[in-house]
């Protein structure tokens, strides 16, 4: 183009070797661009192709998910249809009609038909989009079925999961109260009841259904169903702060007969740990130094009187993972890391829908304990997840806490304290 | 015919001549009169040139020059900024050391007169000509300061307008905003029905009208506001009112409507005096007993069908013996001080919160919060239960 200014007065010799040169330079920024981008949109393509994606929402793994991925393909497909015409209508146009240097065409106005035929075809279209979309989210917003609920509450940053008295579930006659890991029946219509105790949440385990933002005061339902037992992993998706990315949690689902063990066993009296034993000095390191957050069900004082924990005067939300059954899951702390070792995690979670629920329900073992990171979570939690706990900087909260403190535990405590939770299942 | 440049060499030899006399009669010393006085006479000198010649390479003789000269522009326009700057300053540094509110008005000041200062400075050198100048400071600043000053202006007069407001009684401030939205109307009528009214009249008019409201309002802040009945909380009375279907005072003109209409738990009181649950989901979940977070402020609508006027009310235990476990156990809401001992005999010694009186009909919310699990109060029979006042109907809630 520059070279336009100084043409007029050129002789036609020089005029035409500038348009060479004009040329040349365009082929070479052009196919430059051209590679980059046939690199990048390969890259993009090969991104989409990672085989370890446990939150990939098109692979669904349950009635849910299924029907938002069914719309998902309605949706995608029609409007890359779209997409296509009206880029290859574009294309033809930009190549058809390029500059030649020809005179300007004669430019006019109005042709009503093709006006009208141009709004009247996209709305139907979306009228065609939204007719299913609308009766999918009528179906997913359907409680009616619900076969066994389960209350989710999120709070900075792990999820608290508990299973209200019931007819549904089988049947829970005693309150279940547990973190991070939500145990269904495979096959079984789970209604999700969310809230929060502090921030905004969003529960979201991709493979079984979409996003629900947990509204603190307000109480929302999310569908669930699993069609084989298996592990379905989620993630908070409304960012709530400092460890936002370690507020993870994990849908266990097993078939009948191990939902109904699990049940049994998170109900079960609590047992104190054999007298003398390094558990049971862990008991009573316990309940010098956690038990004041960490609700352990039947743990009772030298009285022989319950220990209520009283979350609400030390945590900002109010809340700390009950850890009765603490080694019945297998992840912790916002089911951010492995409670189980390297070389027992894949017995579990790569086992087959048949035999997931037996390998989920042994638990975790002594043998199998993911020591180093238990142990690095005792010895400063905060060191290992970012959270709020600085006595320093908690004016904002009246010195409550968000998430676990530092407790300047010795090692001999940690030992202790690990034995004892060892027993927790 | 003395230039910028003359004046300044004057005042300075006058300055050092009598800075020699001060020194002399003062000092009694030689050297520093010697060099004072050469000051001054060199000064002169300098000032006598500069007279002569002017304050460029011109002669002062060559007048069509010297009027065209740089030295022969404008001189910029007085500025209050500087001055406001300061106050500005000093009110930074008075704040720092008294009050904070002080120092932020400073800081507003000092900012503010910054911005104007160095906008006029910017402008005042854009050309020769000081209207052109004016033009390009207005250019600038106009579509700041005008939203700013209009904000303001609108500030002033809504809290002018709430002064007002607050002062007259409330039947008063009825009548009295029907009154002047009335006026208000029939003035944009006038106006509306007459485009060839002058600018000044509408001008006038507002002016009058803004002034009026700002000095109603300032009367008005000044008398303070009327006379505004606190009502009693249900925590301050908890132990008599929740126990009791009668009204009390803090039943007087209590709500009767909730907004939320989805996502919180309702539990209503039936024709057949019975109390019944329902929550967001299936309603039949097949337990007889409500299930509630732990630490965790649940909203629960109140919904009263009954054909009385009812209170709904929850047992959170005995009641604590300190007052500090006591705030701990309250439902949200009940922040207000315990009154309950000076004012009545009835203590009761359990630990109660409730809704007021709900008429038939009518809806109310509650907040209640558990700090501890049901199974803590297993051997007690009353606690964790909702009850209705002078009825049978209660339901048992279950904390996990
Ligand atoms: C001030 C309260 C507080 C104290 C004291 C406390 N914790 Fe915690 N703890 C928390 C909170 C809050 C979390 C949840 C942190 C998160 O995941 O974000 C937590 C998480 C945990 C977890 C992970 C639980 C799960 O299900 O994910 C374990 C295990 C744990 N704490 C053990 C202990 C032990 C052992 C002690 C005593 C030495 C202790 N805590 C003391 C507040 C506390
Ligand atoms: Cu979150």
């Amino acid at each position: 183009m520059t070279y336009d200014l100084s043409m007029s007065h050129q002789s036609p010799t020089t005029k035409m070797q500038a348009v060479e040169t004009t040329t040349t330079l365009k082929s070479v920024t052009s196919s430059r661009l051209v590679r980059t981008l046939v690199a990048g949109s390969f890259a993009a393509l090969l991104a989409g192709c990672a085989t370890d994606a446990p939150q990939d929402t098109w692979q669904p793994k349950g009635s849910n998910a299924r029907m938002i991925n069914d719309l998902d393909w309605v949706v995608f497909s029609i409007a890359g249809v779209v997409g296509v015409v009206v880029f290859s209508v574009l294309a033809f146009a930009l190549w058809k009609y390029r500059d030649r240097g020809q005179p300007i065409p004669e430019q006019t106005h109005g042709k009503p038909a093709l006006e009208i035929g141009l709004t009247i075809l996209p709305a139907l279209i979306l009228v065609g989009i939204a007719i299913p979309t609308v009766g999918t989210i009528m179906d997913l917003a359907e409680t009616n079925d619900t076969e066994c609920i389960v209350n989710v509450t999120g709070q900075q940053w792990w999820w608290e999961i508990d299973y209200p008295v019931q007819d549904g579930c089988g049947g829970i006659e005693e309150p279940i109260v547990t973190s991070g890991q939500m145990v269904i029946e495979a096959g079984t219509k789970v209604l999700v009841r969310g809230t929060s105790r502090d921030v905004i949440h969003s529960w979201w385990i991709p493979s079984l259904n979409g996003k629900r933002d947990m509204v603190p005061g307000r109480i929302h339902t999310v569908r669930l169903e699993a069609d084989e037992p298996g592990i379905f992993a989620g993630q908070c998706t409304e960012f709530c702060g400092l460890s936002h990315a370690n507020m993870r949690m994990e849908v266990i689902a097993m078939n009948s007969t191990d939902f109904a063990i699990w049940k049994a066993n998170q109900v079960q009296d609590y047992v104190a740990p054999v007298a003398g034993s390094l558990a049971a000095e862990g008991e009573s390191t316990f309940i010098s130094q956690c038990s004041r957050c960490h609700q352990v069900d039947g743990l009772t004082d030298s009285n022989d009187e319950l220990i209520i924990s009283r979350p609400d005067q030390n945590v900002w939300s109010g809340a700390a993972p009950n850890l009765t059954n603490f080694m019945t899951r297998n992840t912790f702390a916002g089911a951010s890391w492995d409670l189980l070792s390297k070389e027992c995690r894949p017995g579990v979670w790569d086992a087959s829908p048949s035999t997931i629920g037996a390998a989920y329900l042994d638990g975790v073992t002594d043998s199998c304990l993911n020591e180093v990171e238990l142990r690095e979570w005792l010895r400063n939690a905060p060191a290992k997840k970012p959270m709020y706990t600085d006595p320093e900087s908690l004016e904002a909260t009246n010195g409550l806490v968000r998430g676990m403190p530092y407790l300047a535990l010795s090692e001999d405590q940690i030992d202790q304290l690990v034995a004892y939770l060892l027993e927790r299942k | 015919m003395f230039t910028t440049g003359s004046k300044l060499l004057i005042g300075s030899s006058v300055f050092a001549l009598v800075a020699a006399v001060v020194y002399g009669v003062t000092q009694n010393e030689a050297l520093g009169i010697v060099g004072l006085v050469s000051a001054a006479c060199a000064l002169a000198f300098l000032a006598g040139v500069n007279v002569w010649a002017g304050d460029s390479n011109l002669s002062a003789l060559d007048t069509a020059a010297v009027a065209t000269s740089e030295a022969s522009d404008d001189p910029p326009g007085a500025s209050i900024w500087p001055m406001v700057f300061a106050v500005g300053a000093a009110a930074v540094l008075v704040g720092l050391v008294s009050q904070q509110s002080v120092f932020t008005i400073g800081l507003v000041i000092l900012l503010a007169a910054g911005a104007q200062w160095a906008v006029q400075a910017w402008a005042e050198s854009a050309s020769t000509d000081s209207t052109t100048n004016a033009a390009v400071r207005g250019r600038l600043a106009n579509p700041l300061e005008y939203p700013l000053l209009g904000a303001f202006a609108v500030g002033g007069i809504a809290y002018a307008l709430s002064r007002i407001m607050l002062w007259l009684s409330k039947t008063n401030t009825i009548i009295a905003f029907v009154v002047l939205a009335t006026i208000i109307a029939c003035i944009a009528f006038i106006f509306a029905a007459r485009p060839s009214l002058k600018r000044g009249a509408i001008g006038g008019v507002l002016t009058v009208g803004a002034v009026a409201i700002v000095a109603g309002g300032v009367a008005a802040g000044v008398d303070g506001q009327r006379y505004i009945h606190v009502y009693e909380t249900i925590a301050a009375d908890a132990a008599l009112v929740c126990n009791s279907p009668e009204e009390f005072e803090v039943d007087e003109g209590a709500s009767q409507t909730v907004s939320t209409k989805a996502g919180t738990y309702t539990i209503s009181l039936t024709a057949a005096g019975t109390l019944e649950f329902d929550v967001p989901g299936p309603v039949a979940e097949g337990s007889d007993a409500i299930s509630l977070r732990r630490s965790n402020p649940n909203n629960i609508v109140f919904r009263n069908d009954s054909g009385e006027a009812r209170r709904l009310t929850l047992d959170f235990g005995p009641a604590p013996e300190d007052e500090a476990s006591a705030a701990a156990e309250e439902g949200y809401g009940a922040d207000e001080s315990h009154g309950a001992d000076e004012s009545h005999g009835d203590k009761s010694d359990r630990n109660l919160t409730c809704t007021s009186l709900v008429e038939d009909g009518g809806a109310q919310l509650i907040t209640v919060k558990f700090a501890e699990p049901s199974f803590a109060y297993a051997d007690d029979a009353e606690a964790y239960r909702f009850y209705v006042p002078g009825t049978d109907a209660e339901i048992d809630v279950v904390v996990p």
